[in-house]
């Protein structure tokens, strides 16, 4: 052991700003030394059979390795060290030679950060001075066994040191003063320097590097010491150059013989940046180098990055509206088209603007389905100088629905007022006209069916309202054969053309197929594609879905028809191409197929009405008819008893009493029947009111005459105002009838000690009866129904007087068989007055 | 007192009015169908006729009656079975008179009596 001083560490050394600026500048300069310093560390490390060198450099709180041989990688990273692992520190304190044979038995190092965590334990070192004899770092060489350092370790430390000592000169500069050059740090000229600064050797090896040029490129000093230049920095072809260029700088002297250009060079983190480069070739002490100043341009460039971010923020703005937006030069070319637009066309996100214009001319249609020239685009008609408001187009992008959209265009004007091109947006409207063409379809089918008065015969108008609606080419509607309980087309629409015929040919079996399975399910079913359905078996045989898919038929909806709670029908739709906007298109053949329902179940039940009326005169005629024969031979044979009876008058007996009693029954009977002959005749005009002459007041005189025994047995006063002759014109057998029932009602309907009042006036208005009572009254709502047959008010059933509820139905017709009107009182008292008029004489 | 032809389907009422006739004094020939009134009116040379006959047969026979110049002058009555008579589609079937059913005795009386002046006009 040499035991030249204990290791200490003394602050006072190292904090010495004389010191630190020589150490610091040694670090700028050290670097930029033409001898490299690992090899200076390799020289070292051999001399004294060393496994490890370092060339430090030390500042106050951390050391740096400017040059090392045999580190650990995580030593050699070129990084500042913590002071912890420095033993420079000692060396730089004792500003002389300091070593160790073996750290672990001494107490001050053992714990050193180098012998625990490195395993270093035996070191020598000598320091490093600068030409100003400061201080500044130290070459060290460790050992991981323990080492005896000899005399002659540290002479050839000492020696090597030395070789680091000066800073290359600076060389003679014409037009500068060599003695002011001479005096100054040409390391620390280049650190002061904004520019980059490379040196590079005769064989392209990197030589200088100062700050600068770090902070450009990312490469530290250390990092591309000897490294080749062209391999660092330079593109391929730029290097390329470069190598063919070197011999040729490498020759030549002086900055005059230099090179000045642009070129790309590449940053530690592989991007590319542009450089100006001044390159001069200068003779040194240790032999020429090519000296390089390289500007950054990237600032130039930032502009251009900057213009370039501004169009793609301009582009991703675009793409980011739903809205299509195209723009084109005052030349006509597209310019801008954003994905919307491109997406329009059916187009890819990354299409192009030439795809766009390749497609988009042929997709383009006029609201009426017409090709739209190119001359009156909206975006075209801009460029023209017209504001283009709402202009609706079609878009129809083959083997995609058809869109609606409304297009407003106008020119781009610039500031000058000269005009600079056109922009065009569009609004997708298509729902919104499928909402409007819908309604107008559910309007056009209801009027079609009422027009024709059946769905039947209006299939096809329903059919083509439907398949325009749509925008589809096939519609057809077919209807429930009620007695075969099968479907039978009754109608359709189609564009297939005259190929197609039999496409209709086809049964639709309930359960079977996409029809039959929805007018099993009474549910409207949606099928995206008929050749790729669950509901054919057989894809590739089933000549019907062949047909479908050489007509080009994709979708296809069948929507039931129903009506009182059975499918009556089915509405069958086929689209060309793959529909998918399913939630609406349901929804109106849904709507359409209530409709449809409703009408057949309206004019099934107005049939039922009118069948049930028929059916009741049949009925009324009949039972009439029939029940006459045998009332008949019981009045005739009733006559007859009562006569032989009657012959008896001394003894009466039961059996006459009960004759009697047959008798009235039958005459009861007989009354009903007449009057309901009578009333089926007069009402189905089958009995004509034979106009004549009349004298109502005589009639009325008969009338009252028969009315009196009743009214007396009821105890009801009759008074009459009656002039001694009215003549009319009218059938004085109805007459009669009219005057009879009036009276006879109102004597059944009046309490004891009731009066009853007949009036008879004339005027050139007409006749005028009234027939006014002190009876129970008709209660206010049962009077709109006292002139239907059969009809009596609900305080006559009530009460025990019997009634058909025919006589006022009687009148009623015989009186409009008059053309004569009866009206009833409806002042609010007790009785009822009835009033007939008939029209003046000769008018009837 | 006349001789009265009756032509009636119904059994019931053939018998009844058969014994109203008689009561009232009058000869009756009675026939269940039209075959049967043409063959009677041959041989008793009746002076009124009263048919009550369904649609098929009564207006045949009663044209059949007008067409023989036995019958050719004789009063018939129609007793309607159709459901709305009237006097013209009765006469055009050649008959005099016609009354619809039901009918009270005296009523029929009456107007047999009538056509053949042997009563009060109806």
């Amino acid at each position: 052991m040499v035991g030249i001083g204990m290791p200490y560490v003394d602050m006072t050394v190292l904090e010495n700003p004389q010191r630190l600026a020589a150490a610091r500048r040694a670090r700028r300069l050290l670097p930029g030394l033409v001898v490299p310093l690992d090899a200076i560390a390799r020289l070292a490390a051999r001399a004294t059979n060393s496994p490890m060198a370092i060339v430090a450099v030390m500042d106050v709180h951390e050391e740096h390795f400017v040059g090392s041989f045999g580190l650990p990688a995580v030593l050699s990273t070129g990084a500042p060290m913590p002071v912890a692992y420095s033993v420079c520190k000692y060396i730089v304190s004792a500003d002389h030679p300091v070593t160790s044979d073996d750290m672990s038995t001494d107490p001050d190092l053992r714990g050193h950060a180098l012998a625990v965590e490195f395993g270093a334990r035996a070191f020598a070192g000598v320091p490093l001075r600068d030409t100003a004899d400061h201080t500044v770092g130290s070459l060290l060489v460790v050992d991981v066994v323990p080492r005896a350092w000899t005399d002659a370790d540290l002479e050839l430390l000492v020696e090597i040191s030395t070789l680091l000592a000066g800073l290359p000169d600076a060389e003679e500069h014409p037009g500068s003063d060599p003695g002011v050059l001479a005096g100054l740090d040409a390391a620390a000229v280049l650190d002061g320097v904004q520019e980059a600064f490379v040196a590079v050797d005769a064989i392209g090896a990197v030589r200088g590097w100062n700050p600068a040029a770090q902070a450009l490129f990312g490469w530290s000093g250390a990092e591309v010491q000897g490294r080749q230049l062209d391999e660092l920095l330079l593109t391929e072809a730029v290097g390329q150059r470069f190598r063919d260029g070197l011999p040729g700088l490498i020759s030549s002297t002086g900055p005059q013989n230099g090179w000045i250009g642009q070129v790309p060079i590449r940053h530690r983190d592989g991007h590319e940046l542009p450089v100006r480069a001044v390159v001069s070739t200068i003779r040194g002490r240790s032999g020429p180098f090519v000296c390089v100043f390289l500007a950054d341009l990237s600032g130039q460039s930032d502009a251009e990055r900057d213009a370039g971010h501004q169009r793609g923020f301009l582009a991703a703005l675009l793409d980011s509206l739903d809205a299509p937006v195209a723009a084109m030069d005052v030349d006509g070319r597209l310019q801008v088209a954003n994905r919307a637009m491109r997406r329009m066309h059916g187009l890819p996100d990354e299409a192009t603007i030439a795809d766009l214009l390749r497609a988009a001319p042929a997709h383009l249609r006029r609201a009426d389905g017409s090709a739209l020239p190119t001359r009156q685009t909206p975006l075209v008609r801009a460029l023209g100088g017209e504001v283009v408001a709402d202009q609706e187009i079609l878009v129809a992008v083959p083997g995609r629905p058809v869109r609606t959209e409304l297009a407003n265009a106008q020119p781009i004007v610039a500031p000058d007022g000269a005009l600079a091109g056109a922009v065009v947006t569009c609004v997708d409207i298509t729902g919104q006209r499928r909402v409007e063409r819908f309604r107008e379809c559910q309007l056009a089918v209801a009027t079609a069916v009422a027009r024709s008065g059946s769905v039947d015969d209006s299939a096809a108008d329903v059919t083509r309202e439907v398949a325009e609606a749509l925008r589809w080419p096939h519609v057809e509607l077919w209807l429930l054969d009620d007695l075969t309980d099968t479907m039978r087309p009754a109608g359709h629409h189609s564009m297939l053309g005259d190929d197609f015929a039999g496409f209709l040919a086809r049964p639709i079996q309930k359960g079977l197929g996409v029809s039959g399975a929805a007018w099993a399910a009474a549910e409207p079913l949606w099928v995206s594609d008929v050749a790729d359905s669950a509901y054919v078996c057989n894809h590739a045989t089933d000549p019907w879905v062949r047909m479908c898919v050489r007509a080009g038929l994709h979708s296809m909806v069948a929507a039931p028809i129903p009506s009182g709670g059975q499918v009556r029908g089915l509405l069958v739709c086929f689209a060309a191409g793959a529909e998918h906007d399913q939630t609406s298109l349901t929804a109106l053949l849904t709507a359409i197929g209530d409709q449809l329902g409703q009408f057949i179940a309206q004019k099934r039940s107005a049939q039922l009405v009118q069948e049930v009326a028929r059916g009741k005169d049949d009925f009324l005629s009949l039972v009439g008819h029939e029940i006459r024969t045998p009332l008949t031979v019981i009045s005739s044979y009733v006559d007859m008893l009562l006569a032989e009876t009657e012959a008896d008058h001394a003894a009466p007996g039961d059996a006459h009493a009960a004759y009697e009693a047959i008798a009235r029954g039958t005459t009861a009977l007989r009354g009903i029947v007449d009057d309901l002959l009578d009333l089926t005749a007069l009402e189905s005009g089958h009995l004509q009111v034979s106009l004549r002459p009349a004298d109502l007041a005589y009639l009325a005189r008969r009338s009252l005459q028969r009315i009196r025994d009743s009214a007396d047995a009821n105890g009801v006063t009759v008074t009459a105002d009656l002039p001694e002759v009215l003549v009319t014109t009218g059938d004085p057998q109805r007459l009669r009838q009219v005057l009879d029932n009036l009276l006879s009602n109102a004597v059944k309907y009046s309490p004891d000690g009731g009066h009853i009042m007949l009036a008879l006036a004339d005027d050139e208005q007409g006749v005028t009866i009234t027939v006014s009572d002190t009876g129970i009254g008709i209660p206010p709502e049962d009077r709109p129904q006292l002139f239907q047959r059969f009809y009596r008010a609900s305080n006559a059933r009530h009460t025990a007087i019997p009634g058909t509820g025919l006589g006022l139905c009687i009148v009623r017709a015989i009186v409009e068989a008059h053309h004569g009107t009866i009206t009833l009182d409806d002042t609010p008292r007790a009785g009822t007055t009835i009033t007939v008029r008939l029209p003046p004489r000769g008018e009837g | 007192m006349p001789v009265v032809l009756l032509g009636e389907s119904s059994p019931d009422l053939l018998i009844a009015f058969t014994i109203v006739f008689r009561r009232s004094g009058d000869t009756v020939h009675a026939a269940a169908d039209g075959a049967g009134v043409l063959r009677l009116a041959g041989r008793v040379a009746p002076d009124v006729i009263v048919l009550n006959l369904p649609e098929d047969d009564g207006p045949a026979t009663c044209r059949a009656l007008r067409a023989a110049p036995a019958t050719a002058g004789t009063p018939i009555l129609l007793l309607s079975a159709a459901l709305f008579p009237d006097a013209d589609d009765a006469r055009r079937s050649g008959a005099d008179d016609y009354m619809t059913k039901p009918l009270r005795n005296a009523d029929l009386v009456r107007h047999v009596h009538a056509l053949t002046n042997t009563g009060e006009p109806v």
